[in-house]
């Protein structure tokens, strides 16, 4: 019966491993690894060729290209897409919220969470009296998201360095790939702690964005936390550079 | 320098290798919000909404266009908002009103309406989806305001009888030991039947043909007016279970010297006859025949009595799972994504989506015989209507959504499916 196949038990119950060990000379003895080339998944790819770029390039290509016979390189990873209305920063939300692998779970949280979004501004459109109020309201979810993440980067980050056999704290430049995860971390962390708490995560997660977006709420508060630590101690900023 | 630190660092310089691979392909670096396009120039199309407000005068003309609900008959029809699905009521709120899709089978109902022999047992509809989320609620909903309209006398069961299942109290019926009461879900059916058939009660001056006795000392003499019966039931909750059953019992004498049309319709009628989710103290399941309610609402299926439409819907799949609780065992488990391409969990159900097995063999023996009549998707007209409401009501915030080849996407993920269309559109 089809319910007996799949009646599987979170993978920590499971007798098989189910993830890969990704360094080849460690890896314990379940697989008949015995260091061969190009059997890891990520040196599969060493011998992969270059796809296709261009439309003109599949119209135009001849029988003996290298593409028909070898591996090819895939020309996007799986969970982008070329779909217009696919975002690179919406999936890279998706990726820090990523648990166990679980993309399809985190996916329908997102669309839950913008429609929400949506819900509360469009309602405040078309309830809007004049249009000055009409135009001050932002309504797409994504620009909201996007807007929220700016503010809620810090520039600064705190990093021990050691001198003179104690370890201080010194504020450092924070690179801007860094600051984006920062901010969705912290925006994450602020939902995790919203009250109250009983109401699902994409309520919660829909008001923290909105307030962010605004330069209100708990996550704006942690940001500014974080500044505040970097400011006092900024007397050893210049540690960084002198050694 | 520890083993693990060294593993780790060695681990690194070995990702790093994989790095390569991303850019040696096709770097992505479109920002799909930072190019916007021209909007594509509107024809003179066909409107898709009616300003007719009225479902009476609705016709065959006007299927695939939205009329707007009257927020007092809304209000009267559905007085605690559940006459109409979750979703579709947030999205009304959010488009500060309710416009609803006239569609072929509910036509089809109002023609049979029309139709119909009023002095045979009453004639039973049964709306099939074609697949699941197909807008059956709202077919029902047009229906009902056709009714309401037309001053029949409403006996609408409006939440998906799944509540009765999923109440929080149900007690041990004082009058029947075998039969359980629903006391919460009992007087907002009350209630519901009140608002709904106020003015029609008022008019016909519906009084009771027998008398009741609740307990050794309380009793209502016939002669009692509906709605002072109804009034008490609510104030003495402990018999509303029992109140429903007299409101049947007295609807279905009176009914035919009254000589008032009633349209009675249930949702999901097929959890009528499946399994409820009440467990008793020793752990055994409640069957929907010990309900009160549920009882009372099935005699209204039998044909004993006439001056009555009877319209149902059939749930989807989800009305079969026996416990609320363990409804993780009826979705797939996967394993790692690694090593086990998925799909997003689908409910274990071996059966086919037919009448038949949603129904299981009490449900059919109870509704035959009935006409079936299928909901279909959404036609290309429908579609292209129901995308210009979205976008005339800012609901479609992507830019891209607007645009032809947005509505080319939007059609080819929801495969004109109501249900995955609003889902779809609700998170862009």
């Amino acid at each position: 019966m089809l319910k007996s196949l799949f009646l599987l038990r979170s993978s920590s119950f499971q007798c098989i491993r189910q993830y890969h060990l990704t360094i080849p000379s460690l890896t314990a003895g379940q697989t008949q690894y015995r260091g061969q080339k190009e059997s890891t998944w990520w040196e599969k790819y060493g011998s992969h060729v270059d796809p296709v770029a261009t439309r003109s390039d599949l119209l135009t290509m001849d029988d003996l290209d290298e593409r028909h016979y070898r591996p090819v390189k895939p020309v996007i990873p799986t969970y982008q897409s070329f779909s217009c209305f696919h975002d690179p920063l919406v999936s890279r939300v998706v990726g820090v919220l990523l648990r166990e692998g679980n993309r399809e779970l985190v996916e329908e949280l997102m669309h839950k969470t913008f429609r929400t979004i949506k819900l509360i501004q469009v309602g405040k459109l078309n309830r809007a009296k004049t249009d000055e109020e009409r135009s001050s309201i932002e309504c797409n979810p994504v620009t909201l998201l996007q807007q929220a993440i700016k503010n809620a980067t810090p520039i600064v980050r705190l990093t021990k360095i050691a001198k003179g056999g104690t370890l201080y704290s010194v504020p450092i430049p924070m690179s801007p790939t860094r600051g984006t995860f920062t901010a969705i971390r912290l925006l994450i962390d602020s939902t995790h702690d919203a009250r109250p708490h009983d109401q699902r995560f994409w309520t919660l997660f829909a008001k923290e964005i909105m307030d962010a977006a605004q330069n209100q709420g708990r996550t704006i508060k942690k940001k500014q936390e974080i500044h505040r630590n970097a400011e006092l101690n900024r007397a050893y900023a210049h540690f960084k550079w002198q050694k | 320098m520890t083993l693990l630190a060294s593993c780790l660092m060695r681990a690194h310089l070995v990702y790093r290798q994989c790095y390569r691979f991303y850019t040696n392909s096709a770097a992505r670096t479109i920002d799909v919000h930072s190019t916007p396009q021209e909007p594509i120039t509107s024809k003179v199309e066909q409107p898709f909404r009616t300003s007719i407000d009225d479902p009476v005068l609705h016709s065959e003309k006007d299927v695939g266009l939205f009329y707007k609900v009257n927020p007092e008959d809304l209000k009267k029809l559905s007085p605690f908002g559940k006459a109409l699905p979750l979703q579709f009521r947030e999205e009304c709120e959010a488009f500060n009103e309710t416009s609803v899709m006239i569609r072929q089978p509910s036509l089809d109902i109002i023609k049979l309406i029309k139709q119909i022999n009023w002095n045979l047992p009453p004639l039973k509809i049964v709306l099939f989806p074609a697949e699941a989320g197909v807008g059956m609620s709202l077919c029902l909903f047009h229906v009902l305001h056709y009714g309401f309209r037309k001053k029949m006398l409403l006996i609408n069961t409006p939440t998906a009888s799944e509540v009765l299942k999923l109440v929080l109290d149900a007690t041990p019926s004082p009058s029947n030991e075998l039969m359980w009461d629903t006391p919460a879900a009992a007087s907002t059916w009350l209630k519901t039947f009140a608002i709904n058939n106020e003015d029609i009660l008022k008019e016909t001056d519906f009084r009771t043909k027998f008398s009741y006795t609740w307990s050794a000392r309380e009793s209502t003499p016939a002669g009692t007016h509906l709605l002072d019966l109804i009034a008490y039931a609510t104030d003495r909750i402990k018999y509303a279970s029992g109140c429903v059953g007299a409101i049947v019992k007295e609807v279905k004498a009176q009914v035919r010297e009254k000589d008032i049309k009633t349209l009675v319709t249930f949702d999901t009628i097929n959890s009528y006859y499946g399994p409820t989710w009440i467990v008793k103290p020793d752990k055994s399941t409640v069957k929907p025949n010990e309900v009160t309610v549920v009882k009372a609402l099935q005699e209204l299926l039998l044909p004993d009595w006439n001056n009555a439409f009877i319209v149902t819907t059939i749930g989807p799949k989800g009305v079969i799972i026996p416990k609320v609780r363990e409804k993780h065992n009826w979705v797939v488990r996967h394993g790692h994504y690694r090593t086990q391409h998925r799909l997003p969990g689908v409910l274990m159900y071996d059966g086919p989506m037919t009448v038949k097995s949603l129904l299981g063999t009490d449900g059919i023996e109870a509704l035959e015989p009935f006409v079936p009549m299928q909901v279909e998707k959404y036609t290309e007209n429908e579609f292209n209507n129901q995308y210009r409401y979205y976008i005339d009501r800012n609901w479609m915030q992507n830019y891209r959504g607007r645009e032809e080849e947005g509505r080319k996407e939007i059609l080819f993920f929801s495969a004109r499916n109501p249900y995955e269309m609003a889902k779809f559109v609700g998170s862009r």
